[in-house]
C-alpha cells in the first residue's frame, strides 16, 4: 500500500521526478562507465606491462631488485620453475637471465640489456615474443632446435637496436658479455633472427632476447637465472605469491615479489589515477546527492497540508516517514534501474567497439609502457552491484533529513501551511 | 670414403643391392671413375687447405711464439695529427695470448699502457698512477686516439681460425721488392659461431717461394655489401730478425675520408724470452 | 521603472518565495563550483610541479646548443662564439638567468665498481640561479663556487719539443736494449736465462718526463670536488668526503683520468639525475678534457615557463646568422607537454560533468517555482504581458540563481583554493614515491590557482544554468492564461 501510494505520487509529477531519477541515473551510469574504462586501462596497462618481460610474480634472488648485478642469482632456476608451474593459478612460467653488454657488428656498436629465455616458454609469457610486436623475422629458437649444427644462436632485438647497429634479419651481431666475479669478458656471435617494436623506446632501443643456454653458456652459469616470472592473472597475484613463498620457505636467498613491486612506476602511476577518478566522482556524488535533497525536500514540503491532515486523522508519524522514505526508495529503484541501463548499453558499446584515444593522445608512452590507443571497458559483477549499492545509499541518505522532518510535523501547523 | 678395394677382386667391391659389378672392363672403367672422382673432390680441399695455410701465415706474420717490439704509430684525424713511440711485448702461450704496449712518447701519452690477458684489457694512467679494467661499454671506444678501437686489441684477428677462406683471383704479379709473385685475393667468411664483428673480410697476399705476404685486407660488415668499412694495408717489406716482414701497416676508414693510422715498426725481434713478470699490473706501472 | 528593472525585482522576490529551495540549489550550484575550482588548483598544481621538477632541476625553460649537439652529444660539438651567444640569451627582456654546461661521458670508479655516467660541468654562481639542484642535496653540501685550482696548459716551446723529442727517442733506445738482451725460446725454457735486470729509469729523465707532461696536461692542485645523486651514490658505496675515479676521453682523443672527491649527494626524486650523472665545476671539466673555455649548452629560465616559446624565437633571430639551436622546455619534451594536456583534460571533463547534473537540479527547481505560480503567471498573461517577458522573467530568475551560486561558490573555492596551495594534499597516503613518465613529484602535492581554473568553471555554469532555464521558461510562457487561472 505504501509503495503504491509511493509510486503514485512518483507519476504525479512526471517531469520533476523524471529529471531528479535522470541525474541519479547519469551519475551511476557514468559511473559505470568510468569505473569500467579506468579498470580496463589499468588492467590493460598492467598487464602490457607484465607481458613485457615481466611477470605477475617474480622470484629473485635476494637483494637483485635493488642491485641489478649477476651477483644475486637465482641458482638452480630449472627446479623452481617447476615447483612453480604446479601452483594452481600459473598459467605460465618464465626462467630468464638478465645482464647488460654490448652489441656489435661492423663499426657500429651499441649498449644492450640482454635477457637470456627460453624460447618455448617466452613465447606464451611475453608479448615481446608475440607475433603482434614482432615486426620482422621470427621468434628465437632454442639451441637444440637449431636445423644446423654450429650455426650462431638467434638473436631478437628492437627496431631501434637494429638501426643504431644497420643490421637487418639474418646478420651477424657479437655480443660482448661480462662474467660476474672477476671472470674474464667474453663474446659470442649471434644471427639476427627477429625484430620487435614495443612502442616504448627504453626496451626497442637497448633491450634484445637470444637463448638462455646460450647466455648461461658465455657467463658460465649453468642452471642460473636472475628472475623466474609467474604468469597468471591479475586476480590472483596475491594467492599466487603467498604459494610460492611457501614453497620457497626453505630458500632464505630467494624473494617473491609481486608486480606491484616489480613495476613499481607503474603501479604508482595507476594508483594515483585511480584516486583522481574517485575524488571526481566523488564531487559528483555530492551534487547528486544535494540535488535528491532539494527534490525530496520539495517534494515533502509542498505536501505539508496533506501530511498534517493524515497526522489528525491518525496516521502516525512513523507511516508517514515510511512513506517519504518509499518514495525515496521508488527514486532509487527507477532511476538505479535506468542508470544500469544507460551504464550497461555504454559500457557493452565500448567493451565491444573500443575507442581509439590515438587521434587526441597519439603514441603515448606512460609510466614505460607503451598506450597504442584503443580502450574497452570491464566490469564485474560485484563492482556494478557495488557501485549500485553505493548510489541507492546515496539517494536514501538524502532523502532521509526530508523524512525525517515530516516526522516532526504538527498536525495543526501542516494543515495550515500555505 | 675410400674404400679398400682392388679392381680385380669382385668380392671387395662395394655392394650394389644384390647385384655385383661382374665385368672387368666396367669394373676398371669403375675403378678409373671412382679414382678421379677423389681426386677431383680431393682438389678444392686441397686447394682450400692451401687457402688456409696462406692466409695463416700471412696474418701471423708478424707474430711469433712471442715478439718483442718498437713501434711508432702516426694518427691522423681531422682534429689531431699525432705520433707516439711504443713498445710491444707479446707471448702467445697455449692457453691465452698476452701483450703489453707501453708507450714511451710524446709528452701527453707518455707512461701509458694496455695490458692484455686473454679477453682481458686493462689501461694504466701514469698520471693518477690508476689501473682501469675495460669493461663493455668501452668497447667501442677508439685506443689512444687512433683508428684501432679496444675492441681491435681484445680480439685479435686469427684470420685462419675464425673464418673460411675461397679463392676470388690469382694473378702474377710484381712485389714490393721487384720479384715476380703470385698474388691472391681470397674471401674470408666468417664462421658460424665466431664472435667476429665483420661479414665478410677480403684479404690480398703475395706469394713469391716460401714466403706469404700480406698486401691489403678489406674488411666488409655485411657479406653482401659492395664498399669495405675499412681497409687495412701493408707496405714496407724487409728483412727484420731474420724475417721478411711488411714493416709498415696502415688502416684507414670509410666513413672518416682522409683519416688513417699508420704503425711502423723500428725494431722487431721474434720467439723471445719475455718474463712472465712483464704482463703484470706491476709492469704497466 | 523599467521593463527589466521590474523584471529583475520580480525574479528576485520569486526567488525569496521558498527561500529553502532556492537556498538548497544554489548551495549545489556553489558547491559544484567551489569543487571544480578546487579540482583545477588540484590539477594545476600537480602541472606545475612536473613542469618545476622539469625545468628546475635540470632543464630550465630554454636551451641553447650547436646545431645536432642534442642528437649525438659529441664532445667537439661545441656553441661557437660562446661569450656573444651568452651575451644575447641575457639580454632578452623575458630571461631571468642564464648558465652555462659541458657533458661528457665518462667511467666512474670507486673501490670495485665501476660505472658509466654523464659528467656535467656547471658554474655554481650562475647555475644556481636557473636550477634548484644545490637545493636538493641531502648529504654533506653543494659545488663551492670556486673551481679547483687547477693550472692552465700551454703548448711546449721548440726546445720543450725538442726535449721531448729526446727523452722519447732515450726510451726507445732503452727499449731496443731490452730486447736486445732477450734470449730465445728454446726447448724447455723452465729456467729463464738471467734476464736482465730492468734498472731504475734515471731520475732526472723521469723527472724531466714529468714536468713537460705538466705543462700540457697540468694537474689541479687536489682533487676536484664532485656531487652526485643518491642513486648513484648507493650504487657505488660512496659518502661525502670519500674519493672517485673519472676516466674519460678528452676531445683531442687523449685519455683522461682523475681523481675526485666527492662533496655532496643530492636527490631529485627524478632517476635519470641520480642515477647516472656526476656535476663538478665548469672549469675543471672543461679543463679535464681540454675544452679550454669552450661550452655544449646554455640553459636558461624565465619569468615563467609560458614565456619560454617566444623567448625563444626571439633569440634565435638575434643571433642569426649564427645557426644555433634555441628551443623551450616544450619543444625540449614534448612528451611532457602532452602528459600536462592530459591532466587538465580530467578536470574539463569533471567540470561538464558535475555542471550538468547541478544543472539538472536548477531544470527541476525552477519549473517547480514555474509550476506553483500558474494562477499567477496565467493574471499576468491575461493582463496582457507578452510571452516573451514571462520567459526572460524565468530565465532572470534562474541567471539570478545561477549568479549568487557562482558568487558563493567562487568564494567557496578560493577558500579551498588557497588552503590547497597553502597545506597541499599529502598523497602519500595513497602512494610511497611518485612520478609520471620519469618525472619526480613531491609527495605533498601544492595546489595553484590560475584565472582559468577560477573563471571557466563560474563561466560554464551559468551557461549551463541559462540552458536549463529554458524549458521551464518556456513552459512558462506558453501557459495558457484561462488555464492558468483556474489552477488552484
Amino acid at each position: 500500500m505504501t509503495l503504491k501510494i509511493a509510486w503514485r505520487s512518483f507519476v504525479r509529477h512526471r517531469v520533476r521526478s523524471a529529471i531528479t531519477s535522470l541525474a541519479v541515473a547519469l551519475g551511476l551510469a557514468m559511473m559505470l562507465v568510468f569505473v569500467g574504462f579506468a579498470d580496463d586501462t589499468h588492467a590493460r596497462m598492467a598487464e602490457l606491462g607484465i607481458r613485457m618481460g615481466s611477470g605477475h610474480v617474480l622470484v629473485e634472488g635476494k637483494g637483485y631488485l635493488d642491485n641489478q648485478t649477476l651477483d644475486y642469482l637465482v641458482h638452480d632456476a630449472d627446479r623452481i620453475a617447476a615447483s612453480a608451474a604446479r601452483i594452481a593459478q600459473v598459467k605460465h612460467v618464465a626462467v630468464r637471465l638478465k645482464t647488460s653488454g654490448l652489441l656489435s657488428a661492423g663499426e657500429h656498436s651499441a649498449p644492450v640489456l640482454i635477457s637470456g629465455v627460453e624460447p618455448g616458454r617466452e613465447v606464451l609469457a611475453s608479448d615481446i615474443a608475440g607475433p603482434k610486436m614482432r615486426v620482422a623475422g621470427a621468434y628465437l629458437r632454442s639451441l637444440d632446435q637449431m636445423p644446423y649444427a654450429k650455426t650462431p644462436p638467434d638473436i631478437y632485438l628492437g627496431k631501434g637496436l637494429a638501426e643504431q647497429l644497420a643490421v637487418t634479419l639474418g646478420d651477424r651481431v657479437v655480443l660482448n658479455l661480462s662474467p660476474p666475479g672477476d671472470a674474464e669478458p667474453t663474446a659470442g656471435a649471434f644471427r639476427v633472427r627477429g625484430i620487435f617494436r614495443t612502442g616504448v623506446d627504453d626496451l626497442d632501443g637497448a633491450y634484445a632476447e637470444i637463448p638462455i643456454a646460450a647466455a648461461r653458456t658465455l657467463l658460465g652459469l649453468p642452471g642460473a637465472a636472475t628472475e623466474v616470472a609467474l604468469l597468471s592473472d591479475l586476480a590472483h597475484t596475491e594467492e599466487v605469491a603467498a604459494a610460492m613463498k611457501a614453497e620457497l620457505a626453505a630458500n632464505p636467498d630467494l624473494v617473491v615479489i609481486p608486480w606491484q613491486v616489480a613495476l613499481r612506476g607503474l603501479h604508482e602511476a595507476l594508483v594515483l589515477d585511480s584516486a583522481g577518478m574517485y575524488l571526481m566522482m566523488a564531487i559528483v556524488y555530492l551534487v547528486v546527492a544535494i540535488g535528491i535533497f532539494n527534490t525530496v525536500l520539495m517534494s515533502v514540503s509542498e505536501r505539508t497540508r496533506e501530511f498534517g491532515v493524515l497526522l489528525a486523522l491518525g496516521t502516525s508519524s512513523r507511516r508517514l516517514f515510511a512513506q517519504v522514505f518509499a518514495e525515496a526508495l521508488v527514486l532509487a529503484l527507477i532511476s538505479l534501474t535506468a542508470g544500469l541501463i544507460i551504464g550497461l548499453s555504454i559500457h557493452g558499446w565500448i567493451a565491444t567497439h573500443g575507442i581509439d584515444l590515438t587521434q587526441w593522445l597519439g603514441d603515448v608512452q606512460f609510466a614505460g609502457v607503451a598506450w597504442s590507443g584503443r580502450v574497452y571497458s570491464h566490469l564485474t559483477p560485484q563492482v556494478v552491484v557495488g557501485w549500485t549499492a553505493v548510489v541507492g545509499a546515496v539517494v536514501l541518505l538524502s532523502s532521509l533529513y526530508p523524512a525525517l522532518r515530516v516526522m516532526r510535523l504538527e498536525p495543526v501547523e501542516a494543515m495550515h501551511h500555505v | 670414403m675410400i674404400h679398400e678395394f682392388s679392381p680385380c677382386d669382385p668380392e671387395s667391391f662395394p655392394r650394389l643391392g644384390r647385384y655385383r659389378v661382374r665385368f672387368s672392363w666396367l669394373r676398371c672403367a669403375a675403378s678409373l671413375m671412382a679414382f678421379c672422382a677423389i681426386l677431383v673432390s680431393l682438389s678444392p680441399a686441397a686447394r682450400a687447405d692451401s687457402l688456409q695455410a696462406l692466409v695463416q701465415r700471412a696474418d701471423r706474420i708478424l707474430r711469433g711464439k712471442s715478439s718483442a717490439a718498437v713501434v711508432h704509430m702516426d694518427v691522423k684525424t681531422h682534429g689531431y695529427q699525432r705520433s707516439y713511440k711504443m713498445v710491444i711485448w707479446e707471448r702467445d702461450d697455449s692457453t691465452r695470448e698476452r701483450t703489453l704496449v707501453k708507450i714511451l712518447g710524446p709528452t701527453s701519452w707518455r707512461g701509458y699502457s694496455t695490458l692484455k690477458i686473454g679477453n682481458q684489457l686493462k689501461f694504466y694512467d701514469p698520471k693518477t698512477n690508476h689501473v682501469q679494467a675495460v669493461g663493455n661499454s668501452m668497447l667501442g671506444d677508439s685506443w689512444m686516439g687512433s683508428h684501432f678501437s679496444n675492441d681491435d686489441l681484445v680480439k685479435e684477428t686469427r684470420l685462419a681460425v675464425d673464418y673460411t677462406p675461397s679463392l676470388i683471383s690469382k694473378r702474377v704479379a710484381k712485389n714490393e721488392l721487384g720479384q715476380s709473385a703470385t698474388f691472391y685475393r681470397i674471401r674470408l667468411t666468417p664462421k658460424p659461431t665466431a664472435p667476429v664483428v665483420w661479414g665478410r673480410i677480403e684479404f690480398e697476399v703475395w706469394q713469391h717461394d716460401d714466403l706469404v705476404v700480406p698486401v691489403r685486407c678489406d674488411y666488409f660488415t655485411k657479406v653482401g655489401d659492395k664498399n669495405p668499412v675499412r681497409i687495412m694495408r701493408f707496405y714496407g717489406v724487409k728483412e727484420m730478425d731474420g724475417r721478411w716482414v711488411p714493416s709498415e701497416m696502415q688502416i684507414t676508414v670509410a666513413s672518416k675520408p682522409g683519416e688513417y693510422t699508420r704503425l711502423t715498426y723500428d725494431k722487431l725481434r721474434f720467439d723471445v724470452d719475455i718474463p712472465a713478470s712483464k704482463f703484470t699490473e706491476q709492469a704497466m706501472r | 521603472m523599467g521593463p527589466n528593472m521590474l523584471l529583475s525585482k520580480l525574479a528576485f522576490r520569486n526567488l525569496g518565495r521558498n527561500t529553502r529551495r532556492s537556498l538548497v540549489t544554489g548551495t549545489a550550484l556553489a558547491l559544484s563550483v567551489a569543487l571544480c575550482i578546487a579540482y583545477d588548483a588540484l590539477a594545476d598544481g600537480m602541472n606545475v610541479q612536473l613542469i618545476h621538477s622539469l625545468t628546475r632541476y635540470d632543464l630550465g625553460h630554454l636551451q641553447v646548443h650547436a646545431p645536432g649537439y642534442t642528437e649525438r652529444h659529441k664532445l667537439a660539438n661545441t656553441i661557437l662564439d660562446a661569450n656573444r651567444v651568452m651575451k644575447a640569451v641575457r639580454a632578452d627582456p623575458e630571461i631571468r638567468a642564464a648558465s652555462a654546461r659541458v657533458y661528457a661521458a665518462a667511467l666512474v670508479g670507486a673501490g670495485s665498481h665501476s660505472t658509466g655516467v654523464e659528467l656535467i660541468g656547471i658554474d655554481p654562481r650562475t647555475e644556481s640561479r636557473v636550477t634548484e639542484l644545490a637545493q636538493r642535496t641531502v648529504l654533506g653540501h653543494f659545488l663551492g663556487p670556486d673551481p679547483t685550482p687547477w693550472p692552465a696548459a700551454r703548448p711546449l716551446t721548440a726546445a720543450e719539443r725538442a726535449e721531448d723529442a729526446r727523452l722519447t727517442n732515450s726510451e726507445a733506445r732503452a727499449a731496443e736494449e731490452e730486447i736486445d738482451q732477450l734470449g730465445r725460446l728454446g726447448p724447455g725454457t723452465g729456467e729463464h736465462p738471467p734476464s736482465r735486470e730492468e734498472g731504475p729509469v734515471p731520475q732526472p729523465e723521469m723527472r724531466e718526463a714529468q714536468r713537460l707532461s705538466k705543462i700540457l696536461s697540468p694537474r689541479p692542485t687536489r682533487p676536484p670536488e664532485v656531487a652526485l645523486g643518491s642513486s648513484l651514490a648507493r650504487v657505488l658505496g660512496v659518502n661525502p668526503g670519500d674519493k672517485l675515479y673519472l676516466s674519460t676521453q678528452a676531445v683531442d682523443g687523449v685519455a683522461e683520468g682523475i681523481e675526485a672527491r666527492v662533496v655532496g649527494v643530492y636527490d631529485t626524486g627524478t632517476s635519470t639525475y641520480d642515477r647516472s650523472r656526476i656535476y663538478l665545476h665548469l672549469r675543471d671539466l672543461q679543463r679535464l678534457v681540454h675544452l679550454g673555455a669552450r661550452i655544449h649548452e646554455i640553459a636558461a629560465i624565465c619569468d615563467s615557463p609560458d614565456a619560454a616559446p617566444a623567448a625563444a624565437g626571439r633569440i634565435a633571430a638575434s643571433l642569426l646568422p649564427l645557426k644555433l639551436d634555441v628551443r623551450a622546455w616544450s619543444q625540449l619534451r614534448p612528451d611532457m607537454v602532452r602528459m600536462l594536456d592530459l591532466n587538465r583534460a580530467g578536470g574539463g571533463m569533471l567540470a561538464a560533468i558535475v555542471f550538468f547534473v547541478a544543472s539538472l537540479g536548477v531544470v527541476n527547481t525552477m519549473l517547480m517555482a514555474v509550476l506553483e505560480r500558474t494562477r499567477e503567471l496565467g493574471m499576468l498573461k491575461a493582463l496582457g504581458m507578452p510571452a516573451t517577458r514571462i520567459f526572460a522573467m524565468v530565465v532572470t530568475e534562474t541567471a539570478l540563481l545561477a549568479l549568487a551560486g557562482a558568487v558563493a561558490g567562487t568564494a567557496m573555492g578560493i577558500g579551498l583554493d588557497l588552503w590547497l596551495v597553502h597545506q597541499g594534499l599529502d598523497l602519500r597516503a595513497i602512494t610511497q614515491g611518485v612520478s609520471m613518465n620519469g618525472v619526480g613529484l613531491a609527495p605533498v602535492v601544492h595546489g595553484a590557482i590560475t584565472p582559468l581554473g577560477v573563471v571557466l568553471p563560474v563561466v560554464i555554469v551559468t551557461g549551463v544554468c541559462l540552458a536549463a532555464a529554458v524549458y521551464p521558461a518556456w513552459r512558462a510562457a506558453r501557459m495558457q492564461p484561462a488555464v492558468g487561472m483556474r489552477e488552484t
